[in-house]
């Protein structure tokens, strides 16, 4: 069977800093998942710069599935070196799993690697081996379908240090954590952000380093289809209503009148639900055999602009929230875009986005392909 | 007596338009004016160029103010 990682991804930069001093990667290759961890020496801009050569450096490399010890030779032998401490050092994480949930995990100076099954949480042991004078950790494991990977930088097992925890959280406290506070039964990315909250709180609010967690759950790919604008020829309506009905899992109508041609064609009655959420947003509505209808191009923009902000919390139930998570929750997702153009929507009183449905779905494209996320777009 | 049928445009010019407006209206109404209509909300009325819309007892109207739309609910629940 098929499984997909899905991936949480949660920070905190040090207090007082801008940039968070560790960093992560994640690339796909056609057979498998790269994600890469990396702390960098000292915090702010320098731990940056470190934490993000080293993540780049290896996620590419692993990509092209050079042998590790290439990797860490030219980690090492690339990294800028601290003019204050004389070192160039920072720390990393490499996981790489495939779509039988096979695991290859690398780690140099991290934090233990944590597997929660079943609601218990086991820390993976790893061999040792020197390459290029360094301790390198290995380990390879299977992933079984639920299971989920938790990797985090040392800030989550130092939080609270001297503090409210005096010797900080450390692994058991992550361990016992995970295992009776943390609501694991959400998706990865909900379950990254418990965790950096719970740190933020044993540091209260004033983080004392660069912390991050990386969540990853094995699960069944899940696909969607978004349905948005009516099409160009509308006797085409019912051919292209049957082929959104039948493409994928999870069904997305965005636009008022699409949601009415695809009502019509299956011949259900189609709902809004009365209550604005958001006064940007139009209300959603609903209708049997669809997942989720939201208004279409002012939501699209709404949505769009919270993923180009990097938002992660989607807690809101506005129709330009909800799409983004649901997306965000399936690994390949097709666009039907429809090219009829509303008269209406020309008027140039009212805000440019209405005219540019094409430009918007191809920055949503672009949005998800950063996010791994394999994006197919049909115009009709 | 006969509930009077609201519908509300929610489509996006109407949204654009005032919608939302309308919308306000109607959920701060006094409750002897809200028992006598039967609310809901439309996704689109088909004339978009001059939203906001409604559909108040099956007849279209467009270019709704707020003020007009609480004019029209007052004096259908006074009849």
């Amino acid at each position: 069977m098929q499984l997909v990682p899905e991936i949480g991804v949660a920070q905190l930069a040090k207090k007082g800093e801008e940039l968070c001093g560790d960093a992560v990667e994640i690339s796909r290759t056609s057979e498998s998942t790269i994600i890469v961890l990396s702390d960098g020496l000292g915090s702010g801009v320098k731990a940056n710069i470190l934490s993000t050569l080293t993540t780049k450096i290896a996620a590419h490399m692993m990509c092209q599935n050079v042998p590790v010890n290439e990797v860490v030779e030219t980690i090492v032998q690339t990294l800028p070196t601290c003019k204050v401490r004389g070192l160039a050092y920072s720390t990393f994480t490499i996981i790489k799993v495939n779509r039988m949930g096979e695991v290859h995990l690398f780690e140099y100076d991290s934090p233990p690697i944590l597997k929660l099954s079943k609601g218990k949480a086991e820390l993976i042991s790893t061999s040792t081996k020197r390459i290029f004078g360094k301790k390198i950790g290995e380990a390879y494991f299977k992933l079984a379908e639920n299971e989920i990977l938790v990797i985090v930088s040392d800030g989550v097992t130092q939080a609270g240090l001297g503090e409210i925890l005096p010797l900080g959280l450390g692994i058991d406290g992550l361990v016992h954590n995970l295992e009776n506070n943390i609501d694991i039964t959400g998706n990865a990315q909900e379950i990254a952000n418990q965790l950096i909250e719970m740190c933020e709180t044993f540091y209260a609010q004033e983080p004392g380093d660069d912390t991050s967690v990386v969540t990853l759950r094995l699960r069944k790919a899940k696909d969607a289809v978004v349905f948005t604008g009516p099409p160009k020829d509308s006797s085409r309506d019912s051919e292209i209503v049957e082929k959104f009905m039948n493409t994928a899992n999870v069904k997305i109508v965005c636009g008022g009148t699409t949601a009415k041609i695809v009502a019509r064609e299956i011949n259900k009655p189609l709902k809004v639900n009365l209550s604005y959420i958001d006064p940007e947003v139009p209300p959603i509505a609903e209708m049997e055999g669809v997942d989720l209808i939201t208004e279409g191009i002012l939501t699209l923009s709404k949505g769009l602009e919270l993923l180009e902000r990097n938002c992660s919390k989607f807690d809101s139930l506005d129709g330009a929230s909800l799409l983004v998570k649901e997306l965000l929750e399936c690994d390949k997702i097709t666009f039907m875009v429809g090219t009829q153009i509303n008269p209406a929507h020309q008027n140039p009183e009212l805000p440019l986005p209405l005219r540019m449905r094409k430009s918007i779905v191809e920055r949503w494209k672009e949005q998800l392909i950063a996010r791994g996320k394999i994006v197919e777009i049909y115009w009709f | 007596m006969r509930k009077v049928k609201l519908e509300i445009c929610s489509g996006t010019s109407c949204h654009l338009m005032g919608s939302f407006d309308l919308n306000q209206v109607v959920n701060n109404l006094k409750p002897q004016y809200k028992e006598h209509l039967e609310i809901s909300v439309i996704p689109c009325l088909g004339e978009c160029g001059e939203g906001p819309n409604i559909r108040f007892n099956g007849i279209l109207y467009t270019q709704v103010t707020p003020e007009r739309l609480k004019k029209m609910i007052i004096q259908s629940t006074q009849k």
